[in-house]
């Protein structure tokens, strides 16, 4: 059996503590300080390969913005034909009001109903001056214009003046409303 | 000296990681922090950088892809439908050759000066044409089908009692439209033509004449074909 004993003073042994305490508080300190540089070089070094892809990405847009310059007239000519061709067919489906009042009366009034004037304005109002040679035509041309099937076209049909001469012909002033 | 060396020595377990400490904050205050938030920046720009690219590519693509002759002719054919600006000489030879087409007599022709009609730019024409009544027919079915685009506005009919003969007059307008100033932002997307447009184009070039030479001043409106030339 071996017996140590301790002979150095109690002041050398809190010393000797004191200083154990001293280096371990040193390392973990500089192990800190190492971990930051190392986060901070790889922070550094992230930055510097994204900058380079930063202005890699720069080069090739401008690379393309050039190129797209290039096709200038291209695109010039197809914006202004894009935009024509929106107004055309905006006009195009527009049909001319006057021109299906116009069809319309002719092809519904009876044939031997002499028109002497008829004018449509720009508001698709028709007027209309005729001479119905008889009554069976009077009664026949105010019967198809006020029938259902006429009223899919016109919205209001008026008399404006209806006479007879001596020779049995009929005047007669219509103003018809087209839809 | 002595004097700090033996109170470094005294409070260094104290000293010593609170000036590490100062160290470590100050690497992250004037280096870490600002290169991580550099960092995360330059992450959301190459976002969009990328993003920019991939337009702009498919721009390029798009617009190397559209055959310039192509583009020429059917601007050619839009011009001549829709006028870059007021082309009287061409609507007057238009309006006289559709109305000779169709046998009818063209009596009397005026243009008043319209600014806008119904929001578009443009400009009326009072015809007074004579001849028959089914040639009238005819110049109205064939006013729909013109290589410049017209609308008949009015219509006032005076027949004549000894013929089938028609006095009519017609109020026509005709439109143009000024080429655009400017074409938005360079990434803008290249405008395609849709289908309905083709459409459009091929209806209008069935209404054009295929020979459009310089000199047949009756058969074909007047204008710059390309005003960028």
């Amino acid at each position: 059996m071996k017996l140590t004993i301790n002979l150095l003073p109690n002041e050398f042994a809190l010393k000797s503590k004191e200083q154990a305490k001293f280096n371990l508080v040193q390392t973990i300190s500089i192990l800190a300080v190492l971990v930051i540089i190392l986060l901070a070089s790889g922070v550094v070094a992230l930055n510097i390969t994204q900058n380079k892809k930063i202005s890699n990405l720069e080069s090739s847009i401008k690379q393309s913005e050039d190129d797209i310059k290039s096709f200038k007239d291209k695109e010039i000519s197809l914006s202004v034909l894009k935009d024509r061709l929106a107004t055309i067919n905006k006009l195009s489906k527009v049909p001319s009001k006057q021109i299906a009042a116009y069809r319309f009366i002719t092809q519904l009034l009876p044939g031997n109903l002499f028109i002497s004037s008829l004018s449509s304005d720009k508001t698709g109002s028709v007027i209309l001056s005729a001479l119905v040679p008889d009554y069976p035509t009077l009664e026949q041309t105010m019967t198809v214009l006020t029938d259902q099937a006429a009223f899919n076209t016109v919205s209001k049909v008026d008399v404006e003046s209806l006479s007879r001469s001596k020779d049995g012909v009929y005047r007669l002033n219509l103003k018809l409303t087209m839809k | 000296m002595s004097d700090l060396l033996t109170i470094y020595n005294r409070y260094r377990l104290l000293i010593f990681p609170v000036l590490i400490g100062i160290s470590i904050l100050l690497l992250i205050i004037f280096v870490v922090y600002p290169q991580v938030s550099g960092l995360l920046k330059g992450q959301s720009d190459i976002a969009n950088m990328e993003s920019r690219q991939v337009t702009l590519l498919a721009k390029v693509k798009d617009l190397d892809s559209l055959s310039a002759e192509d583009l020429k002719s059917k601007m050619k054919i839009a011009v001549t439908a829709l006028p870059i600006e007021r082309d009287y000489p061409g609507t007057i030879g238009l309006i006289q050759n559709e109305v000779a087409k169709n046998g009818l007599e063209l009596e009397s022709l005026q243009v008043s000066q319209v600014a806008s009609i119904g929001g578009q730019n443009g400009y009326s024409l009072n015809i007074g044409i004579f001849g028959p009544k089914e040639n009238f027919n005819k110049l109205l079915t064939s006013l729909g089908k013109t290589s410049q685009i017209l609308r008949v506005t009015s219509i006032e009919v005076s027949p004549s009692r000894a013929s089938t003969n028609l006095a009519v007059i017609l109020t026509l307008d005709a439109f143009y439209a000024p080429a655009p100033n400017n074409l938005g932002p360079v990434e803008a997307p290249v405008q395609k033509l849709s289908p309905d447009d083709e459409k459009t184009l091929q209806d209008l070039a069935a209404s054009q004449p295929q020979n459009t030479s310089t000199d047949s001043f009756s058969s074909a409106p007047r204008g710059r074909p390309n005003p960028f030339e």
